[in-house]
Order: structure tokens, then sequence, then C-alpha cells
């Protein structure tokens, strides 16, 4: 891993995903960046968890195109796979071509009241690109959005707040030593970091994913909403646990602690969402 | 919501199986016989006038519009004065071919052969344009890069001056043609416009004396109904419209009785909320209620469906699945450039939620000041899934236009004919329909003419462009002869009548009476040729990576070598593709379509008028396809070229449907002024809830600001995923979006694609 101060303005990039309709309003443009210092077991982006690129092998896409006696690994380059089966994920990319390339979908944010969200792993790990990243965006007329846990020290909170106009912030695990245990967020770090930002003009929406057996407990559910009353932050985007990621723990032959789990329906998170409402907390599901 | 009496009209279009019906062709032929010597567009006039005075009509027991073409609904009308041969090869093949499929008695089949048949072998349009067609033109057709339309069938493509019929009456328009006639006896189109007229009136007392005579016998409620039917005939016979049930019994029977002139697809309906909306407002002030109004208007809406066309085989599967052109506009700007929308344009798109046929074909046009409000009603027709209204972009439409010499005030009322074309209403004979040109042909030969390849890539684009300008100087002159041949052989008197300024030029359409006169000729395969032509370039010229040998051999053998899946692979996942607003490959695509543009608008027609390109398919990139062995963008020989005609190959398009919309508006879109068509995928539930809803109208004003000419909408069924699970590499571009969460179909583990394989059909 290297330092900010060496790598001058650039990150890697794992993905850049237009037309997407959630993770802010209207039409968006996702750039996720690699790397994360977290491990939230139930995690959906496990390529964005390493802050190096890595090699991915789709084997749905695989067509043999070398002999692979035994179900032996493929040993080919993923410059030589024919099929994008196997690739390198994350590139390089200096925050001016990042800006261009998101900057193609501008017609449709204007129309549609979107625009760019940055999301990760942990976008704030490379603080100065997405500072700079977010700032270059706001000022060529985009929206701005970043998707964070927020649980990393600041080094300038206020160029931050100035470049983003949204911060979608994760509230997970309540309890402080279960949440480091369990996914290594420290949630005071992050609180204390939520009470400059919002101090400095923030605005903010919680983003709730609701884990069967990790974050879906009553307990935890009303622990993090005092902590958002407390706060201030009255608007919580709550997500059902999914299995998108799945294919990908094969593809990048990972262990996955949440295989095979049951996905979670609209229905199965209304306990929750009558919990938060009550509680004051206007909620919208990402699941419609 | 339909009323019983629309639910029973509906089922009963579909109740049976659809007939062939020699009706017409009898009493045409019959008509024929006896005016032997007279001249043409007499003739025809008189042919006309037979069939209008002798063929069967038919008032069902719940209809409120009255105008049948034929027996039983959704017959077929063959036309052996357009070409009696297809139909013979055909005959024992109408019930069971793979497409487009009629009924046929016995009795009927032994009519046509031992009757139509040889009367008009040797006698037909097609037999004139047969010996008129220049050999090169010929010969030319058999590489199939181009094939010419309509030297079969009826010309049709076009809109008649529906305003006019409507506001001057039958009556005042016979007057007219009576007083040129009388003007210049000499003339033999005002002589045949007079018959047509007169016969058309005619015809409209036929229905009022069959509502009368049917009201006799029938029970109260309904014959009161068939008295006011009855009433609104009389009138309407020679008056002008006095309200929308006028209206929309006068526009129907002229439908009906062009048809029976021409028997041609497409003879559409222009922008009704315009011409309509004085009759709609005196309804409404007059007291008829909304629901009778919606009844009305469903009553017309399903009479659209009674007319089908019958193609042979082949024009079939570019054509598939009855378009019968029956396009009706909403919307777009006025003569001003102001907002020409009104209540009666909302009520055209909410109809279609009850009805849900495939015609009229409903098309919106927008603007950049189209109503919020009228983007909203249009979604949610879209999202209904029947991929209606399609959308028309006047922000690019009335410029394209105006750069063919279309004055601003014409060129601010175009409408849409047939599928995607862009016409002016009741003054314009574009021929719209005339030929497809398939650039992707052009490359084969390009790359077939030098084994050993060329000296470099620009050598090869060169090449490219020399063929395509060969073959459109061909493509021009077998289109000439085809238009030639409909003026020789099918004048249509009745429609020129209604199409300005024939009456004032005292001419045919066919012979150049219409005010503009264009032939319209679209340019085929952008994607797969710019994929292709990018692929050898980067793989050939630049890597050196792949011989261009070993290429041709590839594609000679269809990939079946050993080894070529891989580079087939490589070559379709390794190089960008159109679609992704990749600017490299996009410029490529820009520049051939825009070479081919410029290169058809040198060629001039017999009419006076000029052809102008177009990009549209229909279903015709499945054939077009078929013509074309394996290609370097890794498709497979005879494998279909991209759909629509702006649209990136399937499953080609891996970064979303904005990336693609940036790819189109780099195209030189002004330039395509016969219309040009573009297929957007969603699946449903990206546009489910409110939500969805706002974020489809987002993206529809995008469309117009990036001057688009138009844009449909697929929604994405059930099955379509599921052939996306069996053959991932053919649907890389399918995005779905299941627990707030869009991702890539192909990349999601089974499991969770199976989930949202059932919850899509639930959705649906």
């Amino acid at each position: 891993m290297c330092s900010e101060a060496d790598s001058a303005i650039t990150a890697i990039v794992t993905n850049v995903q237009r037309f997407s309709l959630h993770d802010g309003g209207g039409i968006r443009t996702v750039a996720f960046l690699k790397g994360c210092p977290f491990r939230c077991p139930w995690c959906c982006n496990p390529e964005n968890l390493s802050f190096l690129p890595e090699v991915s092998m789709n084997e749905r896409l695989c067509i043999r195109c070398s002999p692979r006696p035994d179900g032996r690994l493929c040993e080919r380059s993923p410059e030589e796979c024919p099929t994008g089966a196997k690739t390198i994920l994350g590139r390089e990319r200096t925050v001016d071509d990042l800006v261009d390339e998101v900057g193609r979908d501008r017609v449709f944010f204007e129309e549609s009241g979107g625009g760019v969200t940055l999301s990760g792993g942990e976008a704030l790990a490379r603080e100065a690109f997405a500072t700079e990243f977010l700032a270059r965006c706001k000022a060529a007329g985009m929206g701005t959005a970043l998707e964070t846990t927020l649980a990393l020290p600041l080094t300038d909170a206020g160029a931050l707040v100035e470049a983003t106009d949204v911060f979608l912030v994760d509230f997970k695990i309540a309890d402080r030593e279960r949440s480091r245990a369990l996914t290594g967020i420290d949630p005071d770090v992050r609180d204390a970091n939520l009470r400059t930002i919002l101090d400095l003009g923030a605005k903010v929406i919680g983003r709730m994913p609701i884990i069967p057996g990790y974050t879906d407990g009553r307990e935890n559910v009303a622990a993090c909403a005092a902590r958002l009353i407390e706060l201030g932050i009255r608007r919580v985007d709550v997500l059902p646990f999914h299995q998108l990621g799945e294919g990908k723990y094969d593809a990048l032959g990972h262990a996955y602690a949440c295989r095979g789990m049951r996905q979670l329906s609209e229905e199965d998170v209304v306990p929750i969402v009558d919990m938060l409402e009550r509680g004051g907390i206007s909620t919208v599901v990402s699941g419609e | 919501m339909l009323t019983p009496r629309t639910q029973a009209i509906r089922a009963s279009l579909f109740a049976r199986p659809r007939q062939i019906d020699l009706e017409r062709a009898l009493l045409y032929t019959e008509s024929w016989k006896q005016t032997e010597g007279e001249p043409v567009v007499v003739r025809r006039a008189k042919a006309l006038r037979h069939i209008l005075e002798s063929h069967e009509i038919v008032i069902d027991e719940y209809d409120l519009i009255a105008g049948n073409r034929t027996r039983t609904p959704r017959a077929g009308v063959l036309s052996p004065e357009m070409s009696p041969y297809w139909i013979l090869d055909e005959l024992d093949l109408f019930p069971t071919r793979p497409q487009d499929t009629f009924e046929m008695s016995e009795a009927d089949k032994r009519t046509y052969r031992d009757e139509l048949y040889p009367y008009w072998a040797g006698r037909s349009l097609n037999d004139w344009y047969r010996a008129n067609l220049p050999a090169r033109a010929a010969e030319a057709q058999k590489t199939r890069i181009f094939s010419v339309a309509q030297t079969d069938k009826g010309q049709g493509h076009i809109i008649a001056d529906l305003p006019s019929v409507l506001s001057r009456g039958l009556g005042d328009i016979a007057a007219e043609a009576h007083r040129r006639a009388e003007g210049m006896p000499g003339n033999d189109f005002y002589q045949a416009a007079v018959i047509c007229v007169d016969a058309t009136i005619a015809y409209v007392r036929r229905y009022e004396a069959e509502c009368r005579r049917l009201a006799e016998a029938a029970a109260p409620a309904r014959a009161a109904e068939l008295l006011r039917m009855a009433d609104t005939l009389a009138h309407v016979a020679t008056e002008p419209a006095r309200d929308l049930a006028d209206a929309l019994q006068l526009v129907w029977l002229t439908e009906v009785t062009l048809e029976h002139e021409s028997n041609a697809s497409s003879i559409s309906l222009g922008r009704a909320d315009q011409y309509l909306w004085p009759y709609y407002q005196a309804s409404v002030a007059a007291g008829q209620g909304a629901a009778d109004i919606r009844e009305l208007l469903q009553c017309f809406y399903l009479k659209t469906n009674t007319i089908v066309f019958v193609r042979s085989t082949e024009s079939a599967k570019s054509f598939a699945g009855f378009p019968s052109g029956f396009n009706l506009v909403v919307g777009g700007v006025d003569a001003e450039g102001n907002d020409a929308s009104n209540e009666l344009s909302r009520l055209l798109l909410d109809v279609q939620k009850d009805t849900r046929l495939p015609q009229p074909n409903l098309s919106l046009r927008v603007f950049s000041g189209t109503p919020d409000d009228l983007y909203h009603e249009a979604g949610e027709v879209i999202r209904l899934g029947d991929g209606i209204p399609q959308v028309f972009n006047d922000e690019v439409n009335v410029p394209a236009f105006m750069r063919r010499g279309v004055s601003l005030a014409d060129a601010r009322d175009y409408a849409v004919v047939g599928c995607v074309e862009l016409s002016i209403p009741g003054r314009m004979y574009g021929l719209h329909d005339i030929s497809m040109f398939n650039m992707v042909r052009c490359l084969e030969i390009a790359m077939h003419a030098r084994p050993h390849g060329y000296e470099s890539f620009d050598a090869l684009e060169d090449a490219v462009e020399k063929t395509i300008d060969a073959y459109v100087g061909l493509m021009a002159e077998g289109c000439n002869a085809c238009d030639e041949a409909h003026r020789e052989t099918s004048p249509t008197p009745l429609l020129s009548v209604l199409v300005a300024d024939s009456m004032e030029k005292g001419a045919d359409i066919t012979a150049g009476g219409a005010r503009y006169n264009p032939s319209g000729v679209q340019g085929v395969g952008t994607a797969n040729l710019a994929d292709s032509l990018y692929a050898i370039k980067r793989a050939v010229f630049e890597e050196k990576a792949l011989s261009w040998e070993d290429l041709l051999a590839m594609l000679d053998r269809d990939w079946s070598g050993a080894g070529d899946e891989a580079w087939r692979q490589r070559l379709v996942t390794r190089y960008p593709k159109y679609g992704n607003d990749v600017d490299e490959v996009d410029e490529i695509g820009r520049r051939f379509l825009e070479h081919y543009g410029r290169e058809v608008e040198c060629h001039a027609n017999p009419r006076g008028g000029r052809f102008q390109p177009g990009s549209y398919t229909v279903s015709a990139h499945i054939p077009l396809g078929e013509a074309c062995g394996a290609t370097p963008d890794g498709r497979h020989a005879h494998e279909q070229l991209a759909d629509g005609g702006l649209s990136p190959m399937v499953g080609r398009d891996t970064h979303g449907p904005t990336a693609s919309l940036r790819s189109v508006s780099k195209l030189d879109n002004v330039l395509d002024s016969n219309g040009s068509l573009l297929n957007v995928k969603f699946s449903p539930s990206t546009l489910a809830g409110e939500r969805g809803l706002a974020k489809l109208e987002a993206y529809l004003r995008a469309f117009s600001r990036l001057h688009i000419q138009h844009i449909q909408f697929n929604v994405v069924d059930r099955a379509t995923l599921l052939d996306a699970q069996a053959h991932p590499e053919d649907h890389a571009d399918l995005v779905v979006r299941v627990a707030g969460y869009s991702a890539m179909f192909v990349e999601l583990s089974k499991a969770v694609q199976d989930d949202i394989i059932n919850r899509t059909e639930h959705v649906l």
C-alpha cells in the first residue's frame, strides 16, 4: 500500500457504473475506488477490499481455450484471456481522467437531478483523491454524493463538505466492541466525524444494511436509531440483505461468510422500518 | 378500461383465423377488363369506383364507426395487379408459412390459379418494373446489398390531408375536382379525380343506407344507435365534420377508401391530436361525456386493427407481424414553434392503456418545451411494455426537413408514416420505404476483393466507401424503375386529390403531383460495420496480432477451425464496440453512416425529388444478417445484424443505456431525414414505481437534448432472462434491478439469477 503523499492524485478504480439508479437521487454514475480498511462479512463488493489490482476469474464465461486437466485452474494471463472471464480488476486513474468519464452523462444528471456517487471500498481511504474528484465534479455542475463509513480520521473535513452534496453514511453495528470485532469499524470515530461535518453544514443520509444475525437485531436497530436521532439525522435508507456479491467472491477466490444466506425482501424489513419511523426517522427501503 | 361494447369488438378481431379475401382482386380485375384502352389513371379510378360500389359492406353488432375493408376482420387482400407471381408461388403456403399466416379456401385458390393469375401475368406493375429495370441494377441486387421494395405491392407510406377532408368536407373537394375537370377537359388526372371523389361520397352513403336497413330489424337501443350512425354518415358524405363522432367516422372511411384504392401498407393517420382537436372541443361543449368520448376513441383504435397487410414470405421476414402502419402522432410544436399538445394528446395516449393492441402505432413528438405531464403520461404507457408510444424528437427532425428544402411551417408539421419514417402530412409523397442498403455486405465485398489485404487501414476504409458509392448508384436506378412503374401502371388518383399540390398541378402524386417528392433509402449495419472495422484496425493493422489472411479464412469458415472460437471471443470482448460511448469506434460508425447519406443525396428521382437517407431495419436486421457471412466483430455467419438501425449490436452495449444514447448522439442525425430507429431495453423493475417513471422521463428529456431522432423501449421479459442465463455471451448488456441494486445479469450467481427471473415474472 502506498501512502497518499507519493501517489500524487491517482487512485485505483475498479468500475464506473453508469445509469445507476441507486446510491443517491436521479440517474447516477457511481465510481468505485478500490480498497477498504474494514471487513464487513456481508460485503457485496469484495473486489474493492484490497487496495491493489487483482485477478478475477468468472468460470461462467470461460470457454476452456487452454487445457485444464483435473479441474486445474486456468494458467493463462488475463491479457491472453479471449472472453474476459479472467480479468484484472482495478486500474490506476487520475482525477482528470475520472472526471472526464463521469462527465459524459451530465445531460442525464441535469434532467434527473442525479449526479456522481463516489463509492468503494472506502473512498475516504483516499481522502485527497476523493475530495479533489468530488470538488471537480461539483465545479463542473454535477451533483455529488459520497458513500462512506466515515470511520477514518479526516484530514480536511471542510474541503470534503464543500465538495459533497450528500453523504451516505453507514450505520451497521452500534455496539462499539462488537463493531470493531466483526467489521473493524469504530462507530465513535464515525460519530466524531459526523458531528464535524454536520457542524460544517453537510447533508447526511444514514444507510442501514439489514443483515440477518449481524445488524437485524432489535437492540442494534434501536441503538442505531438512538444514535441517528442524537446526531440529528432524520433520513435513512434501509438496505435489505442481498446476494449480488456471491458470484464475485467465487471469481476472486475469496471466502464468503454469508454464502447461501437467505436474501431479505421488503416485507422482511417492515418491522425495522416501523421501528425507525416510530422513532421519527423517515426511511426509504431500497428495494422498489 | 374497455366497455362491454369495445371488449366484444376487440374479441371479435381475433375470434377466427385470418382469411385470404379475393373480393377486391376480383372486382378490380372485372373493372380492368372493361377499361382496356383508356388512360391508366382513369382505369384506376374506375376500378376503385367498382370496388366501392360492389364490395360487401358489414356493420357489426357493436360498431359505432362504420367502414370495413374486408368481410371478416384482419383478412388478407391480394393484389395480383401489383404482382401475380409471388402469390401463385405461395398459394399453398399461406396457412403454414413461418410468419403472418392466413387461411385460404380451395375454391379461392382455384379462382386465383384459373382466373386471376392468367389475366395478370404479363400485365402487372411487377412486369413493367422488371421490363424497365436496368440490367446492371438487376444484377446488383443479386449481391443482396439492396433490394427494391414496393415492386409487388402498393406504395403507401404517406399521410393524406385529413385536416382538409374534415374542414372542407368531401362535397367541397368534389366540387373542386369537377370545376378543374371542366376547366381542363384534356387532363386525365382531373377526370380520374372526379370519378374517385364522387365514388367516395356514394360509398359513404352506402353505409348510411345499410345502417338504416339494419335499424329496421334491430332492438330499440341498437336501432337508435344505428340511426345516429346513419345521420352521421349522411352528413359527412358531403359536409365538413361537426364533432368528434363525425370526424372519426370521416377519417376512418377515408382511410378505408384509400386502402381499397392501393392496398398499401402505411397510409398513416398523421397528427390526430391536432386535426381532431376542434371536433373534440365541439363534442365536449355539446355535453358529450368523457366516458362516451373514450369509448368512441376505443372503437376507432380497434378499427385500425381490422386491416392487416399480406406480404410475401420474404417481405414478412423484414416486416414481421403486420406493421400496417396506422401511425398516429401526438405532441410536438405548432407552426410557430410553441407546444402544440392539448388535452386530446394525453387522452389519445391514455386510450392505449385500454386497447393494448399494436395499432394505431402511437408516436409522441417531443421538443425542448414538451410539458412534464405529457412525458409522464407517455412514460406510464411505455412502461406497460408494449413498446408504445415511440418517441420522436423535433429538435433534430425539424432541422432535418429544413435541410431538404421543406418550409419551416411544413417542417414543424411533420408526422410519421409506417414505422419511423418522417413525412409531411398531406404534402409529401416520399417513397419512404423504397429500399434498405446493407453496408455490412459492402465491407465483405471490399474485404474479399483483396485476399492479401490492404496496405493500410485507411485504404480499407476507402475501399468500403467506394463499394458503398457504386451500389448506392445502382440502388437509385432500381428505385427509380419502381417509382416509374407506379406512375405507369398504378397511379393513385384519390390519394393524390388528398395530397397537396396535385390538384393545382393537375398531376397524380406518382407523376410528381406532391409538393415534396423525396425517395427514402435506409443505410443499415452501422454498428456491425463500425465494430468490424475497429477490430480490424486494432488486431490486424495496429497490434498485428492477426493476419489478414487468417482473418479472412476464419470468416470464410465461420469460426469453425481449431482456435477460431477463442479468436472470435477475443474480437467480441477485447475491442470496444459501438454503443458504449467509446469515441474511437463510434467515430467509425459516424463516418460511414454519414458517407452513405452524402452519397444518397447525390441522386435524383423521376418526380423532381432527390434521394434522402434514413436508418431503420424494422425486423430486416434478421434477413439482412442472413445475407452476410461471418464478420470481424465476432458475429457468426447469417446471424442478425444490429437491430433498429442505429442501435448497438445486441449484447455488445455493456455500458448501459446512457452510454448507448451518447454513442448514437455522435452520428450526424440531422442527415437521416427519412427517419432512423433506436431500440432501448429496460427491465420492468427499472421502471417500477414513481421513481422509476421519473427516471424514464428524465431519460427521454436527455434523449431530446442529445438530438437523436427516435427512440423506443423494450421492457425485458422472462424469456429473455432465461435465454440470458443459458447464453450469457449474447446478453452481456442486460442490466437488471433487484433489491434496490442494479447489476449486470451475467455476472450474478445462478441462484440470484433464478431469483430475478422469478421476481421479474411477478412484476410482469
